[in-house]
């Protein structure tokens, strides 16, 4: 469980919060995602969860325990991350690159290959793409990798921040499917950010729509559809459907 | 050509001269420019004033650095290593700095973001990607001090440059040439090596 109590972050040379008085609670086995414009914070609210950001205000309670009180690189190993740009070492293998967590976490050898075999069998890239480079790969197999790079050591919490970014619309389409199919199969936490209503709506078991920083609404898609809670919402929900 | 059925010992003895003095300097020379550019990146103003300093050291001609030199380390190996040394920095710690800033900042965040702490993260992603770029440094350094090597004769380092400064001297112009071309094979053969080296470090490239 994550509780997000009165968070509030501004960056320094910005005038107005990133982060405006967030609030919210997030239960084990949900799939939660997260919509708003750019520049309204998701990447920050992402950050702030796994302390690559420090906020100004408020806490993060992670399973019970304050993550003010936690080292920030050991839990960063404990939360799945993929970032906007997807990020795969260039230097670095497709098994290399997969691998990158339990090595941190200094899994014996065995054990790693297998979970390489395992995670590039759930998103079904063949056995000889483990030698193979990053850049040898396409867009959407890269996103792929990164998807279950952040899985690797099979995290209880996985954040996403828009991980199906520069991707056409089939391909993106069959990676949500993917993503559903995999975020079932355990009682994990996803936090996925988008600016696509569309996805975040289809992927989502609620959806935090944020602007300027603040908690628009938060709560399932359905409800949303039938009970927008602020003119920016409703303004959201017209463009899409009108 | 019967200088070198006269003189092949003493050849051979200036040539391997000049490859254990330029040898020495470009080593030390990639030591300190690699330690100073890891240490420039690290912090800001050291960075700015290292940019300067290298910047412009190089533009001061590395005979003027050996006669200056010279009042202080006195003649022979001391002042012309000196001499190439400082020479030799410049385009290391450049790249060096250059290849650490290149490395994108994008892949730093998913390291970050994965929990790598500070440490690693240097040893197995930013030191690494930036190495194309710090190679590229030190094969400019390599060829800029195996030809300045050729001064360390003024001061009596020995080297090729002995050869050279004879060929003026007794106005023996083969000297001339074969001191000239014989320098000219070692930087070559230096390149080809160094080339060769590279294509083990592509997989590096960002
Ligand atoms: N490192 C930073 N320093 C200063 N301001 C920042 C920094 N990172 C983000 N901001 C500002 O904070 C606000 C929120 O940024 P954030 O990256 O969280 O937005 P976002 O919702 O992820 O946008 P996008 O959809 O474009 O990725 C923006 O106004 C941005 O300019
Ligand atoms: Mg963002």
């Amino acid at each position: 469980m994550i509780e997000i109590k009165d968070v509030y972050k501004k960056y320094e040379n910005s005038s107005y919060p990133a982060l405006d008085h967030i609030n919210l609670t997030i239960n084990d086995g949900e799939l939660i995602t997260v919509l708003g414009t750019s520049g309204c914070g998701k990447t920050t609210l992402i950050k702030a969860i796994n302390k690559l950001h420090d906020i100004d205000s408020g806490e993060i309670i992670i399973d019970h325990k304050n993550i003010n009180d936690v080292d920030g690189v050991a839990l960063r190993r404990t939360i799945g991350y993929v970032i906007q740009q997807v990020g795969l070492f260039p230097h670095m293998t497709i098994a290399e690159n997969i691998a990158t967590i339990p090595e941190l976490l200094k899994w014996e050898k065995d054990r790693i290959n297998k979970r390489v075999d395992e995670l590039l069998e759930m998103i079904d890239l063949p056995k000889e793409y483990k030698n193979r480079y990053p850049r040898e790969l396409s867009g959407g197999q890269q996103q792929r990798v990164g998807l279950v790079r952040a899985l690797a050591a099979d995290p209880h919490i996985v954040l996403l921040d828009e991980p199906f970014g520069a991707i056409d619309a089939i391909t993106r389409e069959h990676l949500q499917d993917e993503l559903i199919r995999i975020h079932k199969n355990g009682n994990k936490i996803f936090i996925f950010v988008t600016h696509d209503l569309n996805e975040a709506f289809k992927l989502g078991d609620k959806v935090i729509i944020m602007d300027k920083g603040r908690v628009e609404q938060f709560d399932t898609p359905d409800h949303i559809k039938a009970h927008p809670a602020t003119p920016f919402v409703k303004k959201l929900l017209g463009v899409a459907y009108d | 050509m019967e200088y070198f059925t006269q003189y092949g010992g003493e050849y051979i003895r200036l040539v391997i001269e000049h490859l254990q003095i330029s040898l020495l300097a470009i080593i030390v020379s990639i030591i300190i420019g690699i330690v100073l550019g890891i240490v420039a990146t690290r912090f800001n103003k050291t960075e700015k004033i290292l940019l300067f300093l290298a910047s412009n050291l190089r533009i001061i001609p590395s005979l003027a650095v050996l006669i200056f030199l010279v009042p202080y380390l006195g003649t022979g190996l001391m002042p012309t290593l000196v001499a190439l040394v400082l020479l030799g920095i410049p385009p290391v710690l450049l790249n060096t700095i250059k290849g650490i800033n290149n490395v994108p900042e994008y892949v730093v965040e998913a390291a970050l973001g994965m929990g790598y702490d500070k440490r690693t993260l240097f040893r197995k992603i930013v030191f690494p990607l930036a190495l194309p770029v710090i190679f590229n440094g030190i094969q400019i350094t390599t060829t800029e001090v195996i030809a300045s090597t050729t001064l360390a004769a003024y001061i009596g380092a020995g080297g090729l440059g002995e050869l050279i400064m004879s060929g003026v001297g007794l106005m023996r112009f083969d000297y001339l040439w074969i001191g000239g071309l014989s320098v000219s094979a070692i930087s070559l053969m230096a390149m080809l090596m160094l080339t060769g080296i590279r294509r083990f470090l592509r997989k590096y490239e960002v």
